[in-house]
């Protein structure tokens, strides 16, 4: 039987290559799952997917510790940047110069601690996420701490959730051998949970009272 | 609790994967209006509706450089053009003594020229608006807080939020700002929602950060009961926002000021969901009744919202306490002593007597001419003696087995006068009136 995996690995391309671009339609789909039917928001398709796109690239591990390191200090700076009054893309892009720095400093301390590994990590996954640092700062900026908190959480929990699928061996091997098969059921159930328009697992939770109260 | 009823239940809450679908396909036109708030404020004043005034419209930095800022009054609002859920608003209450450049916010804190100047900027530069495309700063004057409600919020506003939906109202909200909301109104920073009865206009449950309240955070004012005032115009403006602008199913946010009384403080096409919570109802039941029914005009569609979702007050008030509430004047069913015959008419609902009193000509009818003793009784016209006899009625659809008073009644406008020994499991509320359906017979 004809196999689409197995003729475009024979033409040359990449394992992972393949591997991601098959998986992400996947991954997509879990997040629209979250969103319809669970209820997790997070900030999106978009970032959500560049994460774990950037942790699949540089592990879990680093991709983890980084991340956090590159928010937390974009918090820090902007927490600083308050008093100066500045407008928005300016200081941004005083945050985002002031993470690339931090990140910088970091290379510095992993060869100190003899992390030489981590001087391998890929420059394009880095950048994706000095990017995204922006949302983080901007939803702190609009939405307030809190709110910015749980959001950020959120993304990060889908992005290791989908993160885990697609490293999943027997996930892995599934998408090979049904390339067509796996894409076609992501389309079907994505046409699916756009037309769902029952309560989010959340939303029983928050409107628990009302659905106890009414007859 | 119900765990199956809990479950079925799902299907009269609007959830947010519902709410795409709960607004009829609108025009682009008519959306445009919701996300453009001096857009809306031109079409609703055109349309002779009651507005905030604009003060001053910044469109660029240019105009955010060169605008006097001195030049504004003591107290005002700040707003971007296209922000979303109350983002980017700036609330002023009055100048700094002696400090013509700085000015004091809800909690106290001070604003200056350079503040504002920054925070228009900021808006220009589009930081607030929905897809983060360049704004408009403009100031509004800050309405003014009326006096019933006053005594609820902490220096803020409140405002009552109404969603209608084809022409018809179907669920209000009062929002009531708080300490811990910074005194704003909305409900997702900490303001309360307090559900409104349609019929009355006046306040059911309560709803505080996702749990249920009876009474105002560190105070002991009970939040049911409030009679909203200008309720019924609160609900006309309401119903003729979405007939101007044409978005089928709209928030609109309202303020009582002190001096305009109702005005227009925003509009809303994707109203949030916590209004539910509020009012301890779902949004889709109300939203499925609704649906399809041809209404015309705006006075139509309050008719049909207050008769259709009004009363809820009264029916609570039934459920806590197990007992019925009487109008003043209740329709009544007299059975004679086999039960074979029964006579309807309508009854005087009086708590200041304490025996049922029956016309006589009704006794004839019904055959109850067997007395069981005499009582003598002291009214307005001296001494009298009154023969009591046995009876039996149904009021509200509960039999009430007794003995009453029959008396020459003839004259008067009542044939049945329900006293307290008869009422002792309903309520009575002296502001329902039923309506007098049967004539007298005479």
């Amino acid at each position: 039987m004809f196999n689409l995996s197995q003729y475009f690995l024979s033409l040359g391309l990449p394992q992972t290559t393949l591997l991601y671009l098959l998986g992400l339609p996947v991954a997509a789909t879990l997040i629209a799952f979250a969103r319809q039917i669970i209820g997790i928001k997070g900030f999106g398709i978009y970032t959500s997917l560049l994460i774990t796109l950037s942790f699949l690239v540089v592990g879990l591990k680093y991709g983890l510790v980084t991340f956090l390191v590159l928010i937390a200090a974009g918090t820090i700076t902007r927490v600083a940047l308050k008093k100066l009054r500045l407008s928005y893309l300016p200081r941004m892009a005083i945050v985002l110069t002031v993470v690339a720095m931090v990140l910088l400093l970091a290379f510095f301390a992993a060869t100190v601690f003899d992390q030489t590994n981590f001087l391998q990590i890929s420059v394009l996954a880095v950048l994706i996420m000095i990017t995204l640092v922006e949302k983080f700062i901007a939803a702190q900026i609009d939405k307030g701490g809190k709110t910015a908190i749980l959001l950020t959480l959120e993304t990060i929990i889908l992005a290791i959730a989908a993160y885990f699928l697609i490293s999943w061996p027997a996930f892995q091997s599934l998408i090979f051998r049904f390339p067509l098969l796996t894409v076609l059921i992501s389309l079907l159930l994505n046409i699916l949970l756009g037309k769902w328009t029952g309560l989010r697992l959340f939303e029983y939770w928050r409107f628990r009272d009302v659905l106890k109260k009414m007859s | 609790m119900n765990i199956i009823q809990f479950f079925k239940n799902r299907k009269k809450v609007l959830g947010l994967n519902a709410r795409r679908f709960a607004r009829p396909p609108a025009k682009k036109a008519a959306l445009r209006i919701a996300d453009n708030k001096l857009l809306a404020k031109k079409v609703l004043q055109k349309a002779r509706l009651p507005i905030l005034e604009t003060l001053q419209i910044l469109k660029d930095r240019q105009e955010v450089q060169d605008f006097n800022y001195r030049d504004l009054p003591h107290s005002f609002v700040l707003k971007p053009n296209a922000g979303l859920g109350g983002e980017g608003i700036v609330v002023v209450f009055g100048r700094k003594k002696n400090q013509p450049d700085a000015w004091v916010r809800g909690d106290r804190s001070l604003v200056r020229t350079a503040d504002l100047q920054n925070h228009c900027r900021n808006i220009v530069d589009g930081n607030f608006s929905r897809l983060g495309t360049p704004d408009i700063a403009f100031f509004e004057e800050r309405s003014k807080i009326n006096k019933t409600l006053k005594p609820y919020c902490w220096r803020g506003i409140p405002d009552i939020r109404i969603i209608v939906y084809n022409l018809v109202p179907i669920m209000a909200m009062l929002r009531l700002p708080t300490k811990y909301s910074g005194g704003r109104a909305n409900l997702h920073i900490g303001g309360i929602g307090v559900g409104v009865d349609l019929g009355t206009g006046v306040t059911t449950t309560a709803n505080w950060r996702g749990q249920i309240i009876e009474k105002l955070p560190d105070s002991r004012l009970l939040l049911s009961g409030i009679q909203i005032p200008y309720f019924q115009e609160l609900l006309h403006i309401s119903a003729q926002v979405q007939a101007v602008t044409g978005i089928g199913y709209l928030g609109v946010d309202l303020a009582l000021d002190r001096d305009k009384g109702p005005v227009i403080l925003e509009i809303n096409a994707r109203p949030g969901l916590s209004i539910q919570l509020a009012n301890l109802t779902g949004l889709a039941e109300r939203l499925e009744r609704v649906r399809g029914l041809k209404i015309n005009t705006a006075a139509r569609g309050i008719r049909v919202g207050q008769d259709l979702f009004g009363g809820e007050v009264e029916e609570e008030l039934e459920e806590i306490s197990g007992r019925k509430v009487l109008g003043i004047n209740e329709p009544i069913k007299i059975f004679s002593p086999g039960k074979d015959k029964s006579i309807e008419t309508m009854a005087k609902i009086d708590t200041g007597a304490y025996r049922t009193t029956i016309c006589f000509s009704l006794v004839e009818k019904l055959g109850l001419d067997k007395i069981v003793h005499h009582k003598k009784v002291r009214g307005v016209l001296g001494e009298e003696e009154r023969p009591i006899a046995q009876a039996s009625f149904v009021l509200d659809r509960r039999l009430v087995a007794t003995e009453v008073f029959l008396a020459d009644r003839r004259e008067m406008k009542y044939d049945v006068i329900v006293g307290r020994r008869d009422l002792k499991r309903f309520l009575v509320d002296p502001a329902k009136n039923v309506f007098m359906r049967h004539k007298k017979d005479d």
